[in-house]
């Protein structure tokens, strides 16, 4: 097997309020391999966003800080490198796309300035150069007349087309890999696949690799090689995305599940939804994190926190009763209730 | 942008109107005609009283006079332009905005700001040759207090007005802006907290005793301890300014500026400090300065270049508005050091209902105050694309 | 037990959910109170004002015998053993903020200066609270020429340079006869002028709230349910827009105390022998510059410390009124 792209281990990324310690990313490992697609799913709050940003070391000190753990990126510790390293890293081996484009793109600058500005940056070529990469790369998002759009200020785009620009931007440089937080949330639904295949497709053509963030099950299903499941700061499931999808391990991913809308099935009991509202990271539950919110919760939930178990063919869950409890089953039965 | 410009314009006329019609009535309303108060005065003379009434019409009803007051208030008594170099100057600078307008392609070599900044650089040295070979002069009338033509009185004293504000200006610019700047990116330090204590001090701090406590202090009791004169308290040159080598003039006018200058300054200053800290914090938390990291940026550069940039665009706003309050703070600074400003002639012309005089400065300041506004409007498009005129 | 219930419980069983409910108002208290400075601002500029207001009460204008117990008059000079007035005499045991250049007593000056300036304050903050929401409230609701004429003559008055203004009327205030005597002289004459020159900022806020809460779901809704105008704006709308009215008006009070001591420092303000910080500190910079700091010194810190408070009041209401703020930020 060969080395993989990017290994985390251990990541704990703690946030320090009036309040108390926010422990938003809590003791997570995974790698990635090169050209792989990972997705990673969870409720808002529950770090996946946050473990974006500690690969990219993008969390401010002195609000959050990386507390312990390593971040393995082709064999080197991100975490052990200078600012001035780091900063080489971003946006040439590591790019990301954000969630909002309507406002991820600075007003008062040309996107062919901020195109420009990137290429520039971590290729040595001079500014005329750059505007002819940088047509190339709007070119090949589809935004039609590439080449007299570099001279438009972002408010001139649609937000659809904006988030075409963020991926150009992300991939001029031609990046290992592409971190994207929830690229489509904030977009018109109809243009949303279009998007993610674009995106996709374009960074397949480069072998990029890509950590999908979503909340959205439906894509990282249809899109991804990979998943994971986050809750309050830990992963509790993951898989390939078909075992995780039709084969669900973890009492959490069954509920999130079963709370989607399916248009492929016919509509025959009430949406399932999950009582209860995530924990606050402040004030985590002893145990099982999920252990308040579950409907199988027995009393080893509450004493002990289950480790990631793996069950065998690559899948893992964070249940202690991962193997006894027929998920599918008891479905089926609450359906015939 | 014409269009928009033209209606700012009007809409700056109609103030200037309102303003001098409010002024108007109200000295037509205290104590009678502005004659009868003359008339108290043993040293104006009957005769002289005579030719006023004559001039001014001011035995005529209130609005009458207050016609005849703006017709030779807008009327010019003589223009003239000499030579042929300030007509080069409009036509080269025309000629010059053009070229970079139209032809100039910066897209490849710079960034498009650089039009913006040659075309006002352009502009800024074309009014010049011209302004210095232009004369104008208009009929404000001649001082109650009998001190000769109030234009001539107002255009000396806004020149020394104009030096004390661009120096407070200045000061507050140069000052309070990379303070604002630096305790944004420190947030909660030590100097942070400093820093906001003293803006709130300072801006809760009348001008006056700003002033007084300056002069004072600086001025009076420095030179008492250490036996040596480093400020002036009084006036804008030393009696033998004119006998002075260059060098020592220039530290003669800096002696006398610097007093004055930092007590307009300091409450604007807390202002700029306050306002940019507000600005740049809003702008370092912003979606795009995180994407200016994330695209590798080292941090240097992503608050010198893109957070300043943004940043920037409210505080140009509001140091084109400053204008009106840097000319209320000059009035009552120039009464405290003596400064032969507008200020200290709009307070001598004011005890006196010097009714010419009053009106001359109120309307000097008014104009000043309109056509900032509309440079901050313009301003503001300039700096922001997403601004449109329409 | 019905499913529904047992699933109540387990919600409350939750750690980490609070369920009790917090209103407005308490969030507003715990808010105000951790602003120490604004709560300690309250308490100065309360002190102030009972001092100010209830100075007749110790001084004594008429019982002469009476007065080496209490303060003396503002106008009394005060005559030495050799018959003397005792003209700029330092702060001592029995006169503890000094004479000024009449023989007064400053510290009587001082308390008495504080009526002119909060007279001012709180007159001119009503005079702008009124002006702004009625002009600001109709130009926000109804949009068209009614907002467009209201806005117009709103830049119109905005447009005027403050201080000049205020400065003519200020001096020739005592001579309009046809206004009643208590607006020639003392301090709410200026009040009223600054009053009617500084509703501008207001104004704008105000439309500019009314304009953005009148689309509010909830106005919808009310105008739905068949509610008419006049209850919509004082019932719907109008309490939603109180927070930034409340703030704005606070830091005009701020300034208006400004000007007035601006104006009086100038000689058009107040007019002698009324006392008021701003004029104090006039004659006693004169003084000053012989060695005679007290009269400049304590009536320029009463100022300083009342307008302080103030804008540290106006600050912590800002902090504690906006209600898109959370608790927890700081």
């Amino acid at each position: 097997m060969a080395d993989p792209l990017l290994n985390v281990e251990d990541l704990r990324t703690y946030f320090s309020t009036e309040e108390g310690i926010v422990r938003a990313v809590d003791g997570i490992s995974f790698s990635l391999m090169p050209g792989e697609r990972l997705g990673v799913v969870g409720e808002s709050g529950s770090g996946k966003s946050v473990t974006a940003m500690s690969i990219m070391r993008l969390i401010e000190p002195p609000a959050g800080e990386i507390v312990t753990g390593k971040i393995e990126f082709e064999g080197t510790d991100l975490l052990a490198l200078s600012d001035e390293e780091m900063s080489h890293v971003r946006g040439s081996k590591i790019a990301m796309i954000f969630q909002d484009p309507m406002t991820s793109l600075n007003p008062v600058f040309t996107v062919g300035d901020q195109l420009v500005e990137t290429i520039m940056l971590h290729q040595p070529v001079n500014r005329h150069d750059a505007m002819e990469i940088a047509a190339k790369a709007l070119d090949d998002v589809q935004i039609p007349n590439a080449h007299d759009r570099l001279d438009d200020f972002p408010h001139q785009f649609s937000g659809g087309m904006r988030q075409r620009v963020m991926i150009a931007m992300g991939l001029s440089c031609n990046p290992q890999l592409l971190i994207a937080d929830e690229p489509t949330t904030a977009l018109d639904v109809t243009t949303q696949a279009q998007i993610m295949s674009l995106m996709l497709d374009l960074a397949a053509d480069r072998g990029t690799a890509v950590m999908l963030i979503t909340h959205d099950l439906g894509v990282v299903a249809g899109f991804c090689d990979n998943v994971q499941v986050m809750y309050a700061g830990g992963i509790v499931e993951k898989g390939t995305g078909d075992d995780v999808f039709y084969r669900p391990q973890h009492p959490y991913t069954w509920g999130l599940l079963g709370s989607m809308t399916r248009l492929d099935e016919e509509q025959k009991h009430r949406l399932h939804s999950i009582r209860g509202a995530p924990p606050s990271v402040i004030n985590l539950p002893a145990g099982c994190r999920f252990r308040p919110r579950c409907d199988f919760a027995v009393d080893v939930c509450l004493q002990k926190v289950p480790a990631l178990q793996d069950l065998g063919h690559g899948q893992s869950a964070a249940c202690h009763r991962a193997t006894e409890l027929d998920l599918a089953s008891s479905a089926a039965a609450e359906a015939g209730q | 942008m014409l269009a928009y410009v033209i209606r700012r314009l009007v809409y700056g006329l109609i103030t200037l109107l309102a303003l001098s019609a409010v002024v108007f009535t109200l000295l037509q309303l205290g104590g009678g005609s502005p004659i009868d108060r003359l008339r108290l005065n043993p040293r104006i003379l009957p005769e002289y009283l005579e030719q006023l009434t004559e001039r001014y019409g001011l035995d005529k009803p209130g609005y009458v006079q207050y016609f005849t007051w703006l017709g030779k208030f807008v009327w010019p008594k003589q223009i003239a332009v000499s030579g042929i170099a300030p007509w080069i100057a409009l036509i080269g600078a025309g000629l010059a905005s053009y070229f970079i307008g139209y032809r100039l392609k910066v897209r490849e070599g710079l960034p498009k700001i650089t039009k913006w900044i040659g075309m006002a650089l352009v502009w800024l040295v074309a009014i010049w040759v011209f302004w210095s070979g232009f004369t104008v002069i208009l009929d404000w009338g001649d001082s109650f207090r009998g001190d000769g033509p109030v234009f001539e009185d107002v255009t000396l004293a806004a020149g020394a007005t104009f030096r004390l504000g661009i120096a407070a200006l200045s000061i507050a610019l140069i000052v309070g802006i990379p303070l604002g700047i630096y305790q944004a990116t420190k947030q909660y330090s030590f100097f942070d907290q400093v820093g906001t204590t003293f803006s709130f001090v300072a801006f809760s701090t009348p001008i006056f005793i700003i002033g007084l406590g300056l002069q004072l202090l600086l001025g009076l009791y420095l030179e008492r301890w250490t036996g040596v004169k480093f400020f002036f308290t009084a006036g804008m040159t030393s009696p033998n300014y004119s006998d002075l080598n260059f060098l020592q003039q220039m530290g003669d006018i800096v002696r006398h500026l610097a007093l004055p200058a930092v007590s307009i300054a300091a409450i604007s200053l807390a202002g700029y400090s306050r306002f940019q800290r507000a600005s740049m914090l809003e702008v370092l938390h912003s979606d795009y300065l995180r994407t200016a990291k994330a695209k590798g940026l080292p941090r240097r550069k992503v608050i010198l270049k893109h957070a300043l940039r943004n940043a920037m665009i409210p505080i140009v706003t509001l140091v084109s508005l400053d204008v009106a309050f840097v000319i209320g703070g000059a009035i009552i600074t120039e009464s405290i050091f003596g400064w032969p400003g507008v200020g200290r002639l709009y307070i001598d012309a004011i005890n006196a209902v010097d009714y010419p005089a009053v009106m001359a400065v109120v309307m000097a300041i008014g104009i000043a105050v309109v056509v900032m506004n509309i440079v901050a409007d313009i301003l503001y498009g300039v700096l922001d694309p997403r601004v449109r005129y329409d | 037990m019905t499913d529904h219930d047992a699933e109540t419980l387990a919600i409350d069983e939750v750690e980490g959910v609070s369920v009790e409910p917090v209103s407005q108002w308490d969030l507003f208290i715990t808010r105000l109170r951790r602003h120490r400075l604004a709560m300690i601002s309250a308490l100065v500029l309360l002190f102030v004002g009972i001092v100010a207001f209830s100075s007749p009460l110790f001084t004594c204008p008429e019982d002469q015998a009476e007065c080496g117990k209490t303060l003396p008059h503002y106008t009394d000079q005060l005559i030495g053993d050799d018959g003397r007035v005792l003209v700029n005499i330092a702060p001592r045991g029995e006169l503890p903020f000094g004479t000024d250049e009449l023989g007064r007593s400053v510290l009587s000056r001082v308390i008495h200066g504080g009526r002119a300036s909060l007279t001012v304050g709180i007159v001119t903050g009503l005079i702008v609270a009124l002006l702004g929401t009625v002009v600001g409230a109709p130009a926000g609701y109804y949009p068209g020429a009614v907002d467009q004429s209201l806005m117009r003559f709103t830049d119109l008055v905005l447009g005027l340079p403050l201080l000049p203004v205020a400065i003519v009327v200020g001096r020739l205030l005592p001579e309009l006869r046809f206004l009643p005597d208590f607006l020639r002289e003392g301090p709410w004459g200026i009040a009223v002028l600054l009053g009617l020159l500084l509703w501008g900022s207001l104004a704008r806020i105000v439309r500019a709230e009314f304009l953005s809460l009148r689309e509010k779901e909830f106005v919808e809704a009310a105008r739905a349910a068949g509610a008419q105008d006049r209850r919509i704006i004082f019932r719907h709308i109008l309490p939603n827009a109180m927070s930034p009215i409340i703030v704005q008006t606070t830091l005009i009070v701020g300034s208006a105390i400004v000007i007035e001591a601006a104006l009086s420092f100038l000689g058009f303000g107040v007019r002698p022998p009324t006392p008021t910080w701003g004029a104090m500190a006039s004659s006693g910079s004169g003084v000053a510059f012989r060695g005679f700091w007290w009269e400049l010194m304590f009536s320029g810190s009463a100022l300083v410390i009342t307008v302080l408070s103030v804008n540290f009041i106006g600050d912590g209401l800002r902090d504690a009124l906006d209600p898109t703020q959370t608790i927890e930020r700081k």
